[in-house]
């Protein structure tokens, strides 16, 4: 069985937005990376951006400041 | 990277694909737009193109072979301009949203009433039931060829018999099936025929296009340049143009021309047989573990090459994941962009992994791929 904890997944109603806030955290040096929008989050398609929890306030400030709409920021339990 | 995710695209194209596209990106003007070695360059190899699709598809006349960036603009041109206001149209559980949202659309803003073949929770289509709906104001039959999600296979033929005889619009989606698949229009009975370039066929993106069999007569969704009938006030009546309005992606056609020569000499046939080989051994693979549910009917032996799973109750998007990360697999999850079939086989909230198959894929790869499901599922 695979090792689960909990992180933070900022969900995108956009791929275009998704893929600016990666263009984003790289150059903030944010950790994380895209991943497929889990199923507890949203039903059907779509990107989101897995990181640590401790990383919300620094991920919603580049945000908010960049003006990247997302659509959730949900704290998820997912394989590590 | 093992590509298994060729449903969505090939990414392994032949190399005369890249060839012809470099070539035609030093080489080609503007299609139909005058009479210098340039255009007439690309005129040359657009006619070629035409003529390459329409042996393909056995479609009586390579004129009425319209080209478009894809078969959502082709599906989307013939059903808004090939379907009436308010009228009785069918189609099945097994579309695509590039079949689904056109036929919503013009069921909320046309008064078009549409009513759906049902899929059972194998994703099998009643073809009875389809034989049933069909009333005397019916005007229009959509599907698909092969289902995105399981690989199910419709019996176009048998379809285009029943429409033929009464007269009804029956538009095919090939996406998944062109270059897979034989498809006949004239036998099949199918008035058009909507293919994409960059799936089956191993040609590049944006490009695309319909088959319209002679005498039908689809409205142009866009009024442009033309390169003839210049002091028309409308677009020109003519196919191809009168759907083919502003410049082509002669440069992507150039790489579908020799994509086309690499699918009629290689054969339909001898493609789909390696794919539906290759998706037959994974399935048989994967089917056995513990864990692992496989959604579609696999005693169908005509199938598009494609497997969808999951592994017990895990997100369909973490596995793609753990695949992608972990094992260098790239696979899709989620929807796939068909909500009818998904909530037919009961998986709307788990989503599910889809396997796809291409020519260029090998067995070693499909054994990677099984050995990777063994050990998620452990």
């Amino acid at each position: 069985m695979r090792e689960k904890k909990i992180f933070l997944v900022i969900t995108f109603s956009e791929t275009s937005d998704a893929i600016a806030a990666e263009k984003l955290f790289e150059s903030r040096h944010i950790p994380g990376r895209i991943i497929p929008i889990p199923s507890q989050l949203s039903a059907g398609c779509g990107l989101s951006w897995k990181t640590e929890t401790e990383q919300e306030k620094e991920v919603k400030t580049a945000l908010v400041e960049a003006g990247i709409h997302w659509e959730d920021m949900e704290r998820v339990c997912l394989w590590v | 990277m093992i590509y298994l995710d060729n449903a969505a695209t090939t990414i392994h194209k032949p190399q005369s694909v890249i060839d012809a596209v470099t070539r035609a990106m030093t080489s080609m003007g503007n299609a139909s737009r005058g009479a210098h070695e340039g255009a007439l360059s690309a005129s040359r190899t657009v006619y070629e193109t035409r003529c390459k699709a329409a042996r393909l598809f056995r479609c009586a006349r390579p004129d009425h072979v319209v080209f478009t960036a894809n078969s959502t603009e082709a599906l989307n041109i013939a059903i808004q301009g090939g379907i009436a206001p308010g009228s009785h149209v069918i189609t099945t559980d097994l579309e695509h949203n590039s079949v689904l949202r056109p036929l919503y659309r013009l069921s909320d803003e046309a008064g078009a009433e549409l009513e759906f073949v049902r899929a059972d929770r194998m994703g099998r289509l009643d073809m009875a039931q389809l034989e049933s709906m069909i009333r005397p104001d019916t005007k229009a039959v959509v599907c698909t060829h092969a289902s995105n999600l399981t690989g199910e296979v419709v019996d176009i033929a048998r379809i285009g018999h029943i429409t033929r005889e009464r007269g009804i619009l029956f538009i095919v989606d090939a996406s998944q099936s062109a270059g897979s698949i034989p498809i006949d229009m004239e036998s099949m009975g199918i008035d058009v025929l909507c293919f994409t370039g960059h799936k089956g066929l191993m040609g590049p993106q944006g490009t695309g296009g319909l088959c319209i069999r002679e005498g039908v007569d689809i409205r142009p969704l866009l009024e442009g340049g033309s390169g003839v009938q210049s002091f028309r006030t409308r677009q020109p009546e003519e196919y191809p143009t009168r759907l083919e309005a502003g410049t082509l992606n002669g440069h992507g056609l150039a790489g579908l021309s020799a994509a086309l020569d690499f699918v009629l000499e290689t054969g339909v046939e001898t493609i789909g047989d390696k794919e539906r080989s290759l998706a037959r051994h994974f399935y048989e693979g994967i089917c056995g573990i513990d864990g692992v549910k496989v959604y579609g009917d696999f005693s169908e032996t005509l199938r598009g090459p494609v497997v969808a799973l999951n592994i017990r109750d895990y997100d369909s998007g973490e596995v793609s994941d753990v695949l992608s990360v972990d094992y260098g697999i790239a696979t899709r999850p989620g929807a796939h962009c068909a909500p009818r079939m998904h909530q037919a086989l009961g998986t709307t909230g788990q989503g599910a992994v889809r396997f796809s198959f291409s020519w260029f894929n090998t067995f070693d790869e499909v054994d990677e791929a099984v050995r990777a499901v063994r050990e998620i599922a452990e």
